[in-house]
């Protein structure tokens, strides 16, 4: 069965609360008072009636201005949000290259953090233990695996993050904003592995605001701004029309 | 996932798949994460008792003391008290620290988790699993290690203690139903959690456990409104397997079953129903 991801009439929304944590408390004395309660928000749409065909081969580059929904989105497809309208439905396994370290329990040395992302990630601890040795030498963190990843530094919990998150063959690969960290060396390397991620894919999903790893990545790119795509086309023509039209937009 | 080892899935908001969409989601969920659910549970027995010279031996300590503390006190508040008032207590303080503190970190599992829920994906209903699993770990701990002091009191061992596991399971579903319901109210109400804590220090003197039952006169008030507190009746089961050393009645095993299937349909249906905006509240 091919790989895909398909995207129906998506729609997310957001809501912000006048009052975002209401208490039993206040509930309790306005009906006491005879209070009318009502919820007072304001809704906006991150995502909205989305349709987007994603099929095996595609590495899909997504770019925007800040709020455009692009990250939203991509939540949206490993998962995290659940949409308000439409679908979203996909065949293969989502590997998310985002929020990396976000399943971290400070306390727990590497070592168990390793087996805790993996299990988070799904995966049974056998399959984390035949990889466990190539994720310790990826990260090149040696001996600090036994120490918490409290005391590591933030490069070092970078390093252990990108390496776990990225030691599965990913069949759907989200990578939000994901760039190395660490060292020179270090972010020599991961791109190296992000290229060879990339490589490997069926499909892969890029948000970045740096034009210059879309163009490098992808062979297709959509534009999006308020929600919904403004453009659609292969790099070199929606990058045009980004610059033009939107950043070029801001300034005037 | 199919044979192929393909993974298939679809989020659509016109498919609710009602409660048993979701529990069919549920025990799915249950097998992919479990490697993850039983990491949540040891890292949260490993923390309680982390910063103690001899670890996790307070875990058995503290209990004892609690309970030699308290058998001391009431016994001399109630001059008269049972025989064996130190078992009694202990056959009650067990399953009651098991209940409240299902309550009280159960109504925080979930916004205690918000990191991780507005990051990655993870099966939401783990959390209130965890919270309940830890405190039935550690009820074990404290009953193996007290056992021997309430032996050498003059607890009986009995063929009672054959059915304590099958009340250990009634209880911790019972509460597992009510943390579902719990965690996912304090979401929208960020005060339950206090309200809890404050109930659950009244229920504590309401439900007989530094008394016995009989001394609330029947026909009062009090007696009634005793008899309304639904968690009574589990701490009863643990009095006569452990205390009594006898089988509990069938009418205490079917009021507790009936509690339990009211509480877990309840918590499956709230949960199943908000489950999904709740990474928007948070």
């Amino acid at each position: 069965m091919k790989t895909f991801v398909r995207i129906r009439d998506l729609s997310v929304k957001f809501r912000i609360y006048r009052n975002p944590n209401p208490s039993l408390k206040d509930l309790a004395v306005n009906r006491f008072l005879g209070k009318k309660q009502r919820d007072q928000y304001t809704e906006f749409f991150a995502v909205n009636r989305m349709t987007l065909n994603i099929e095996s081969g595609d590495r899909l580059g997504i770019i925007g201005m800040n709020g455009a929904g692009k990250s939203t989105l991509l939540k949206t497809i490993a998962g995290i949000y659940s949409p308000h309208e439409g679908s979203v439905s996909m065949n293969g396994r989502i590997t998310p290259l985002m929020e990396l370290g976000a399943g971290f329990d400070a306390e727990q040395t590497g070592w168990d953090n390793i087996f805790l992302n993996g299990a988070l990630l799904g995966f049974s601890p056998a399959e984390v233990e035949k990889k466990k040795q190539a994720i310790a030498e990826f990260s090149e963190l040696g001996e600090f695996l036994d120490l918490p990843v409290k005391y590591y530094s933030s490069g070092m919990y970078g390093r252990l993050a990108f390496s776990i998150a990225t030691m599965m063959e990913p069949e759907i690969l989200l990578i939000d904003e994901v760039f190395a960290t660490g060292d020179a060396h270090f972010v020599e390397k991961s791109s190296q592995r992000i290229l060879q991620l990339v490589e490997l894919s069926q499909i892969v999903i890029i948000v970045s605001h740096s034009l210059e790893q879309i163009k490098k990545l992808c062979n297709r790119v959509i534009v999006m701004d308020k929600g919904i795509i403004l453009k659609d086309a292969s790099p070199q023509e929606a990058l045009d029309f980004y610059t033009e039209n939107i950043i070029h937009a801001q300034h005037s | 996932m199919n044979k192929s080892g393909q993974f298939v899935s679809k989020y659509d908001a016109a498919e609710h798949g009602g409660v048993f969409g979701f529990i069919r989601r549920m025990f799915r969920e249950i097998v992919i994460y479990r490697y993850a659910i039983y990491n949540f549970i040891s890292s949260n027995l490993r923390a309680r008792y982390r910063r103690s010279a001899i670890g996790f031996f307070w875990s058995l300590l503290n209990p004892l003391f609690t309970m030699i503390i308290m058998s001391v006190v009431f016994s001399t508040i109630f001059r008269n008290p049972l025989a064996n008032f130190s078992i009694y207590i202990f056959s009650g303080l067990l399953p009651w620290a098991m209940i409240s503190n299902s309550m009280m970190n159960g109504s925080m599992s979930l916004i205690s988790m918000e990191s991780y829920l507005k990051k990655i994906y993870i099966p939401k209903v783990i959390f209130p699993m965890v919270v309940v699993g830890v405190e039935v770990v550690n009820f074990l701990f404290s009953l193996v290690s007290m056992f021997f002091l309430a032996v050498f009191l003059g607890a009986k061992i009995t063929w009672a203690l054959a059915v304590l596991p099958l009340a250990l399971l009634v209880t911790a579903l019972f509460l597992l139903g009510l943390a579902m319901i719990v965690s996912i109210v304090n979401v929208y109400f960020r005060d339950l959690s206090h309200i809890v804590q404050v109930v659950f220090t009244g229920l504590f003197y309401l439900t007989p456990i530094v008394y016995p039952l009989e001394f609330i006169e029947s026909k009062t008030l009090l007696y009634t409104v005793a008899k309304l507190n639904p968690f009574l009746y589990f701490v009863e089961l643990f009095h006569a397997i452990i205390y009594r050393a006898e089988f509990p009645s069938l009418s205490g095993w079917m009021i507790c079953i009936g509690l339990m299937a009211a509480s877990l349909l309840f918590g499956l249906l709230v949960f199943s129903s908000k489950e999904k905006d709740i990474v928007y509240r948070l």
